[in-house]
């Protein structure tokens, strides 16, 4: 098979556990190159289990399906080689480092997606001058720099600071995991700004969210429902209109009259 | 933790007591009193209460409350053990209670929502008398009750005088007990308690103590944890004043899985008074996500008086959720006062103001009626300007 | 690459093993004395070491005060009994004359020291650090001596400042730690045999940093050294002391004590990174350190402030001190003290104010890994005339692992209203979310708990010399290794 024609992410029929207790429960799930998907559903329906899984989270075991990226079977894959490979999960409550400045670590995770790519590590320098850049596009005080990671950030810090980490990894595979929640319409605007830079005909998004209100702004191909660890509805993005005007229970019953 | 380590602050060798009469005489060489009359005085009207003299049952309200047995004889279990009073002691005090019958079990076994009162006097005109008592409570599963304790002793100033009082507390799966302790020693006694608590899954208990006055005046609370989801929660003041000493040791032990305990402990000196703080949070190997934190804030509010605290934790593995400790002592806020007073509070008011803020977290867990005249007598104390001095002459202390 | 899901070590618990670099023997011939214990040993040390009267004295006394004393066992640490009389307690290389300069250094001395990457010729010739190296009981090496007497200050061997400057040594030997100060201190001071010796006079701001490197060597030796410092009014120094061992399957006593002295005005800054021989992951060997340090702020305005990085020794006691007698001086204390396999660690400070508005700060980090066990103990003492004095104490614990343990024992004792105490102190771990945040951002878990420990004693190495700060970090990784994974 010519790889360049495959999709990028292929999950097939994936059930996953933590705990011992199943989560996902036949997930298939396709996306191109180039592609930006929604999943949309109701809290407690598998939307983070999936992202941590895509990320290779060691408490979330796999037990059935498979998951292709880019040709391969992640199912062995560490949550470091998941990143070095391209896969970028936005965290819906990034945590804390206390004692480890964001600036080292940032510049920690560059380096070793770098040194994977056979690149020469970034100095200080170059670094910062980069970091910057991306910094200013988010509108982000400098000072962030110098505080530990995640440590005393507000909500939208935060999450301005998982996109800054994007931009600067630059994946093939952008998970975000409710990247919108908690954040007023400035800030939102601010990170969909970021995440429609990031678009290219190689990259793909997958955005996990439970309101319309980020497909505002950055516009998806595909919108998909999850609902009790399966995807119960895929569409355009007009689903997503139709989900806020009538809910998630509409598509319980229009999945009865179907079926 | 040596001994020495343990009564660092307050020494009860057995040579200072040998010439004490282990004596529970009732009333001991006193006048009688009458206790109805004493306590209609001090508690809300219609209170359940019981009246213990020199560890004896002198008085009980009319209500015999529904839901509590209150029997004397041999106490099941063995909670003493672990209490750290020194063994002379405890030694002193089987001998005496064996002879006399006077330990006393409890059992609690509906849930009641008015409080039930416990008071122990101790009486006498005579110097050098010893008394002890020992009680046994058990609050069983899912009753809520609260517990409030009042210690004091009718004794003149000029006279010495020993309590021990040995209490320890059972409270089974999903109990809820509130026990609220006020402790008031006169200033030749020597009054030292222990309390030993178990507490079992779901269970939930919440001790708020105020101890004022004493000789030396000693509280040993040890806090087992020993069911999954048990809550402990401690509020503490010692108010030292004269020349009283007054030393808490507790130890919060948590022994099973997600325990939580919150311990706040507030000391004031002042005058003369030392006021002594030992609080231990101890997570054993195999207690998985326990959380415990414990503060310790303290007022020095003259140059004879003294603080000591020691705050300590000892945790043997990571499994946590998390554990802190913090101490302070120092004087009233310098900052405050002056804010206060550039809003035009008068500085003596201004004082009084800090120190009730100080003291209400514990003081207000107290029915306004027990605790509204200490209160009135606490602030009534006048708080000097202490102010960087000239070098007190003769005195020098030795580093050696 | 790490293939591995979820690596078997994804606990934090198994992640220790490496060797142990400095773990080696030196073959040199060396000038022991018997085993054991008495007057005639005393004797016979003093008379090797040439000493003046007054230090034979000095010495008896302490022994017979000695003899009186138990041997203390209040500390979080076990340990089977030592047995005084089977430790040598002084062993030298053995030299045929006075060395004038390092070229008449035995070349095998000084190949141990380079092994231990400090290499005292290039110290000589690039660095700007002069070092004192003692191996076993007796100081080997001192460079830089001529730039430093320029500028008045002598940094010299204990003996060597007995015979040249006796006024000095016996003005201020014993005046911060007496002989009657504590078991591990009086032995020290009837059996020490050499040690560093320093004096900055008034007014002068050292030019260099000064370190004594520290070697255990011997088997069967016990190491007691002693090191004194005096800065003069005005003067400023900043001190580094370094330490390893071989490995060996006994435990071997190091007891040294080391005195501070500040007078008006004068700053020492005294930092350690030790790294004894810590045993093997067992508990088997390793060094039991128990040391007496204090710094005495004689003078107003006096500045002492210890730093530590403590990795090694099977069992480590070490309270460094101030007494805060000056007004206006100021005492700190910065400790990093990690414990992994089976090391023990109860180590602390003691703030005693004194003067008025007296300062003192404590930072204490405490990491403890696989069988560790980590006690902070500490006393902070507001006397009576200490009026407006200030103490603040942090005091912080990192568990990684569900067989460690950490301990926590700060005292408190104020007797002054105006005085100000602040404690605090908090327990953490590294989470398995926070591993899992940093693993999805490429770093690897051994990179991320290196970065997150470091993270975690920042405060501490900032304190630290440049040079030593990277040093103390490489060295808690290397003693960190395999605790996590």
């Amino acid at each position: 098979m010519n790889r360049s024609q495959a999709p990028l992410l292929h999950i097939e029929s994936l059930f996953a556990t933590v705990q011992e207790k199943p989560i996902l429960k036949g997930v298939d799930l396709t996306v191109g190159a180039g592609q930006v998907h929604a999943i949309m559903g109701p809290n407690g329906s598998g939307k983070t289990t999936l992202a941590k899984v895509l990320a290779g989270h060691p408490d979330y075991q796999i037990t059935e399906g498979s998951i292709r990226y880019n040709g391969h079977d992640t199912s062995t894959w560490s949550p470091e080689k998941c990143a070095w490979q391209g896969i970028f999960l936005g965290f819906q409550y990034p945590v804390a480092i206390p004692g480890v400045s964001n600036a080292q670590f940032l510049r920690a995770s560059l380096n070793a997606l770098r040194k994977r790519q056979g690149q020469q590590p970034l100095d200080a320098v170059d670094f910062l001058k980069i970091t910057k850049e991306k910094m200013a596009m988010l509108g982000m005080a400098e000072s962030l720099l110098t505080r530990s990671v995640n440590e005393g950030f507000s909500g939208g810090e935060k999450k301005r600071n998982e996109i800054l980490q994007m931009l600067l990894l630059e994946p093939r595979l952008a998970i975000l995991d409710e990247t919108d929640s908690g954040l007023d319409i400035d800030a939102l605007k601010i990170v969909a700004q970021g995440v429609n830079a990031l678009r290219n005909a190689s990259r793909s998004i997958i955005l996990i969210t439970h309101y319309q209100r980020l497909l505002d702004y950055i516009e998806p191909d595909y919108i998909h429902v999850l609902s009790e660890g399966k995807i119960v509805h895929s569409g355009d993005k007009l689903l997503a209109q139709t989900l806020e005007a009538k809910g998630y229970s509409w598509l319980s019953e229009a999945q009865h009259v179907d079926g | 933790m040596s001994m020495d380590e343990v009564w660092k602050y307050t020494k009860i060798a057995e040579s200072n007591f040998q010439d004490y009469a282990w004596a529970n005489e009732i009333p001991l060489a006193g006048e009688k009193i009458d206790w109805e009359t004493l306590y209609q005085s001090m508690l809300p009207p219609n209170s359940t209460v019981f009246v213990f003299e020199n560890g004896s049952l002198v008085g009980q309200s009319e209500r015999c409350p529904a839901g509590i047995t209150l029997t004397s004889g041999e106490l099941p279990g063995d909670l003493q053990a672990y209490s750290p009073s020194p063994a002379w002691l405890k030694v002193c005090a089987e001998a005496a209670l064996s002879q006399q019958g006077r330990k006393w079990h409890w059992i609690v076994s509906e849930t009641r929502t008015e409080p039930l009162y416990v008071l122990h006097f101790y009486t006498g005109s005579r110097s050098k008398q010893a008394v002890f008592a020992r009680h046994c409570v058990e609050i069983e599963k899912g009753v809520s009750a609260t517990i409030v304790e009042i210690h004091g002793d009718l004794y003149d100033n000029n006279l010495r005088g020993l309590c021990y009082g040995q209490a320890e507390m059972r409270v089974a799966v999903g109990a809820q007990v509130q026990h609220h302790r006020l402790s008031l020693a006169t200033s030749g006694m020597t009054a030292i308690a222990d309390l030993n608590v178990n507490i079992h899954d779901k269970a939930a208990y919440d001790l708020r103590t105020i101890s004022s006055g004493g000789k030396q005046h000693r509280h040993n609370v040890i806090l087992s944890l020993i069911g999954d989801h048990a809550k402990a929660s401690v509020k503490c003041l010692h108010w030292a004043s004269h020349q009283d000493s007054l030393d808490t040791h507790l130890e919060v032990q948590h022994k099973a899985n997600y325990g939580e305990s919150d311990v706040m402990i507030r000391g004031v000196a002042e005058r003369r008074g030392a006021s002594s703080v030992t609080g231990k949070i101890v997570i054993p190997e195999g207690a998985a996500q326990n959380s415990a934190q414990l503060e310790n804030k303290n007022l020095l509010l003259s140059r004879e008086a003294t603080i000591n605290s020691r705050p300590q934790l000892e945790i043997y593995h990571d499994n946590i959720q998390r554990c802190t400790h913090g101490a302070t002592v120092g004087y009233l806020d310098n900052e405050a006062l002056f804010y206060l007073q550039s809003r035009g509070i008068p500085v003596a008011e201004a004082k009084k103001m800090l120190i009730d803020s100080f003291i209400e977290p514990v003081l207000s867990a107290f029915s306004p009626v027990l605790v509204d005249e200490l209160r009135a007598q606490l602030l009534a104390i006048p708080v000097p300007i202490v102010t960087e001095q000239s070098p007190v002459s003769g005195v020098t202390e030795s580093h050696a | 690459m790490l293939e591995n899901k979820t690596p078997e070590s994804s606990t934090i618990d198994q992640w220790v093993n490496t060797e142990y670099t400095a773990g080696f023997v030196t073959e040199i011939e060396s000038d022991a004395i018997p085993a054991g214990l008495s007057e005639d040993h005393i004797r016979l040390i003093s008379e090797k070491k040439g000493e003046p009267a007054f230090m034979l004295e000095w010495r008896l006394k302490a022994y017979r005060h000695w003899l009186t004393l138990k041997e203390p066992h209040w500390a979080e640490a076990d340990y089977p009994p030592i047995d005084y009389q089977k430790i040598v307690y002084y062993s030298a290389p053995k030299v045929q004359k006075k060395l004038n300069s390092l070229d008449e250094v035995d070349p095998e001395l000084l190949r141990t020291y380079e092994k231990l990457g400090i290499s005292l010729k290039e110290q000589e010739r690039l660095s700007n650090v002069a070092v004192d190296a003692v191996f076993d009981s007796v100081s080997v090496a001192t460079t830089f001596k001529e730039r430093l007497a320029k500028e008045g200050i002598i940094f010299c061997s204990f003996s060597e400042a007995v015979q040249n400057h006796p006024a000095l040594v016996q003005q201020y030997l014993g005046s911060v730690v007496p002989y009657t100060d504590n078991f591990f201190a009086c032995l020290n001071a009837a059996v020490f045999s050499d040690g560093s010796f320093c004096y900055i006079p008034k007014g002068v701001r050292c030019p260099m940093e000064l370190s004594t490197y520290f070697r255990i060597n011997a088997a069967m030796t016990g190491q007691f050294e002693r090191t004194l410092i005096i800065a003069d009014e005005g003067s400023t120094v900043s001190y580094l002391e370094g330490c390893t061992a071989p490995m060996r399957d006994e435990n071997q006593l190091h007891a040294a004590v080391v005195e501070l002295v500040a007078l008006n005005d004068a700053k020492i800054r005294y930092a350690t990174v030790q790294n004894w021989y810590p045993g093997d992951e067992n508990g088997v060997g390793g060094i039991y350190n128990f040391v007496t340090k204090r710094g005495l702020c004689q003078g107003q305005r006096a500045k002492i402030a210890w730093t530590q990085v403590e990795t090694g020794s099977a069992i480590t006691w070490k309270y460094p001190s101030v007494v805060l007698q000056g007004d206006d001086s100021v005492g700190e204390f910065y400790s990093v003290a990690l414990t992994n396999h089976h090391q023990q660690a109860d180590t602390g400070t003691k703030m005693i104010h004194l003067g008025k508005r007296t300062r003192s700060t404590i930072v204490s980090k405490g990491i403890s890994a696989g069988h560790g066990k980590n006690t902070y103990r500490g006393l902070v003492k507001m006397g009576k005339r200490a009026d407006n004095a200030r103490n603040h104490t942090q005091c912080d614990s990192l568990l990684l692992g569900s067989t460690c343990s950490a301990n926590t024992f700060p005292v408190i004792e104020a007797k002054n209203a105006t005085a100000m105490v602040e404690h605090e102190a908090t327990t953490a771990k590294i989470s398995e979310d926070q591993l899992f945040y940093c693993r999805q951002r490429g770093i690897e878990p051994e990179d991320a708990i290196h970065m997150m420990v470091n993270g975690f004693c920042k405060q501490v190495f900032k304190e630290l010399p440049m040079e030593f700060a990277v040093e103390a970090q490489k060295l808690l990784e290397v003693s960190l290794e395999g605790a996590v994974g």
